[in-house]
């Protein structure tokens, strides 16, 4: 090597920017720190490095062949860089597509509408770094209009725009990243001129009437080179569309057809490449179940909206109805009144005339007029408890010893049970001195229930009333030896009218279990027959309101 | 003097007939419920009954349907509160339906032609 350093002239030694394979041979550098990429070319384009190469002839054989085989392998080697060069140019292009990608996909979990969704899809296919394209529309199929309807466009309507839009994007340095998030915001821009102009085209789903309904009924993308306006099928769509090439690609999810990704290049008019094409149906697919899971969701929400309305309006006609139930109890009840009064009426009536007829015979007797007050009075016991069942409960709670209470309700009825023979048992507890209570309306169930209880021990029997303490209620309970009450019986217990005695109202045990829910207690029921009935009531020690 | 029984549950109603029927000069027996009434029937042999629907133990109805059964010549006079009764088929074999009321010409009348006619 020393003695070939004097033997070539390059003619242009040195001078060029770029490394020479000879230069650094000779200054005999460390080859392996030569960047082979931009070498090989320059050296195999060399005047110089070929005269060397061909100095070779003449000589062996052997340095001949070697010489014309490093040749053909550097050769080789510079096809190889070219191809490694290109798929590393291609693999850089992909790793944008797909960090755009991603990047879009988590924009969209986070995006609360459609248009935003739409957006964000359309800035993933202009961006520059990956997809690329000056401009990007979605159309949407409208199930119920039966039609393909433009929902969004993204990019300038021409070149004027799209100047401004460039300068703005450089001189403000706004990155991808920013962009998503102020779409994610709704800090947007206000509709330009495309996307107004897309919103108002509805295409026919037809495949003949126009290009997108045709690539969508194919479910293949389109890559239209240069193409007449005439032949896209839609005056308005031909108006937007750039005539020197569009794609359109079908959305799908899980095959289903939503609609069409449309792009163009209308501001650089760069050829649109069949591996663009390639990446925008990635992209589309991607785009197609986000924008599904936003058609379902959006759906959802007004599914949702209604129900909260049809929830509101059950609300209103709940309270309405519970009125109504119980006007419609109180027109049951006028029925029944009407029965229930007709006894003592035809009583009253009846002695009236007897009363009459014999005073003016002269017999009069008193045992007539005393029945007929008795009537009376029992007309008005039957109008003040439909009275007490149908009037809107108001209730007057004090502080009160529920045993005084039972013993003033037993003091009242004493005489009643020595006639009807019966035996009264009192086991009352201490500890209900202070119960909250209404002491009017519960000595009212307590007459009406020892009443059915002196009715249900017919010929006599024993009583017991017992009071207790237990948790956060005073118990109250009315046992008899009576007839009992049948399964039939207890499962109509407290409806309002229902009586099996011949003199009762059906109102008693309807009022008693009102009065009790008033005070938010509760009333239990258990009875043999032929063995005897035990009523309980509970009752809060405290009423909070 | 005709033998009439009266069935009703209703004390003071049940007074108000009998002093009523007493005085039209009638010879009357009291029952208060379906059981007692059947009884009576047997073993009085009233001329007549006037019976009230709703009693208890045993329904009027079948008290009616059973007295038929004994002796179909007893005339019966179903006497209710209730007009709801006269379409049931089972009173059909009564000899007259009344409402009740105050004014108890009616009963007396019905009373009165029936007890002739036998």
């Amino acid at each position: 090597m020393e003695e070939s350093k004097h033997q070539f002239h390059c003619p242009t030694p040195y001078s060029s920017n770029t490394t020479c394979w000879l230069r650094l041979a000779i200054q005999q550098a460390d080859l392996s720190e030569l960047p082979l990429d931009k070498n090989l070319k320059n050296c195999l384009d060399c005047q110089t490095f070929n005269q060397l190469s061909l100095r070779a002839k003449g000589r062996r054989q052997a340095d001949q062949t070697s010489n014309y085989f490093t040749k053909f392998l550097f050769s080789q080697l510079d096809s190889y860089n070219d191809q490694l060069k290109s798929t590393d140019g291609s693999l850089r292009k992909r790793l944008e597509e797909l960090n755009v990608l991603k990047k879009v996909s988590d924009a969209l979990l986070k995006s609360d509408d459609l248009d935003k969704s739409l957006l964000l899809i359309l800035s993933g296919a202009t961006a520059g770094q990956a997809f690329g394209f000056n401009r990007a529309f979605i159309f949407l199929i409208n199930e119920k209009r039966n039609v393909l309807e433009g929902k969004m466009a993204l990019g300038p309507q021409d070149n004027n725009e799209a100047e401004k839009i460039w300068e703005e994007l450089k001189s403000k340095n706004i990155t991808f990243d920013q962009i998503i998030h102020n779409i994610l915001k709704g800090e947007g821009k206000p509709e330009n001129e495309l996307i107004k102009k897309t919103k108002k085209i509805a295409l026919s789903l037809d495949s003949q009437d126009n290009i997108l309904a045709w690539a969508l009924s194919d479910k293949k993308s389109l890559n239209l080179k240069s193409f007449p306006p005439n032949q896209v099928g839609n005056n308005k769509l031909a108006q937007i569309l750039s005539p020197c090439g569009i794609v359109v690609v079908p959305i799908l999810s899980e095959g289903k057809p939503l609609g069409v990704l449309v792009a163009d290049n209308l501001i650089t008019a760069e050829p649109i490449l069949d591996e663009d094409l390639f990446a925008l149906e990635t992209f589309a697919n991607q785009a197609g179940s986000e924008i599904e899971n936003m058609l379902l969701h959006r759906e959802l929400r007004l599914k949702y909206q209604e129900l909260e309305h049809i929830n509101q309006l059950l609300r209103e006609n709940q309270s309405y109805l519970l009125k109504h139930e119980r006007l419609a109890d109180i027109g049951k009840l006028a029925t029944t009144a009407a029965h229930e009064i007709k006894t003592p009426l035809i009583a009253i009536g009846g002695y009236a005339r007897r009363v009459l007829k014999n005073y003016t015979s002269g017999k009069l007797d008193l045992r007539d007029l005393e029945i007929i007050i008795k009537e009376v009075e029992r007309l008005e016991e039957i109008t003040s408890q439909i009275l007490d069942y149908s009037r809107e409960s108001k209730l007057s709670i004090q502080r009160n010893d529920l045993n005084r209470i039972v013993q003033e309700a037993l003091e009242v009825l004493e005489s009643k049970f020595k006639y009807d023979n019966i035996l009264l048992q009192t086991v009352l507890s201490d500890d209900l001195k202070e119960t909250d209570l209404d002491s009017h309306r519960i000595k009212q169930v307590l007459f009406n229930l020892i009443e059915n209880a002196i009715d249900a021990m017919f010929g006599g029997g024993t009583l017991t009333i017992r009071t207790k303490k237990k948790d956060n209620y005073a118990v109250l309970e009315i046992e008899d030896t009576g007839s009992g009450i049948n399964q039939n019986e207890m499962k109509k217990l407290f409806i309002p009218f229902y009586s099996t005695k011949p003199t009762g109202s059906g109102l008693g045990l309807a009022v008693s279990k009102k009065i009790v829910d008033d005070h938010a207690g509760f009333i239990e029921v258990q009875s043999k027959p032929n063995e005897g009935t035990r009523f309980t009531i509970h009752l809060p020690l405290n009423q909070k309101s | 003097m005709p033998k009439i029984l009266i069935v009703e549950d209703e004390p003071n109603l049940l007074e108000l007939y009998t002093k009523e029927m007493r005085d039209e000069g009638y010879e009357v027996l009291t029952a208060m419920d379906g059981e007692v009434a059947l009884d009576l029937v047997k073993k009085q042999l009233p001329d007549l009954v006037i019976l009230d629907i709703k009693i208890r133990k045993m329904d009027g109805l079948k008290v009616l349907h059973e007295i038929k059964q004994f002796n179909k010549d007893i005339p019966v006079i179903l006497n209710s509160a209730y007009e709801t009764f006269k379409s049931d088929f089972s009173s059909w074999v009564a000899d007259a339906y009344l409402v009740k009321t105050s004014n108890l010409d009616q009963l007396k009348l019905n009373t009165k032609k029936l007890l002739q006619l036998n």
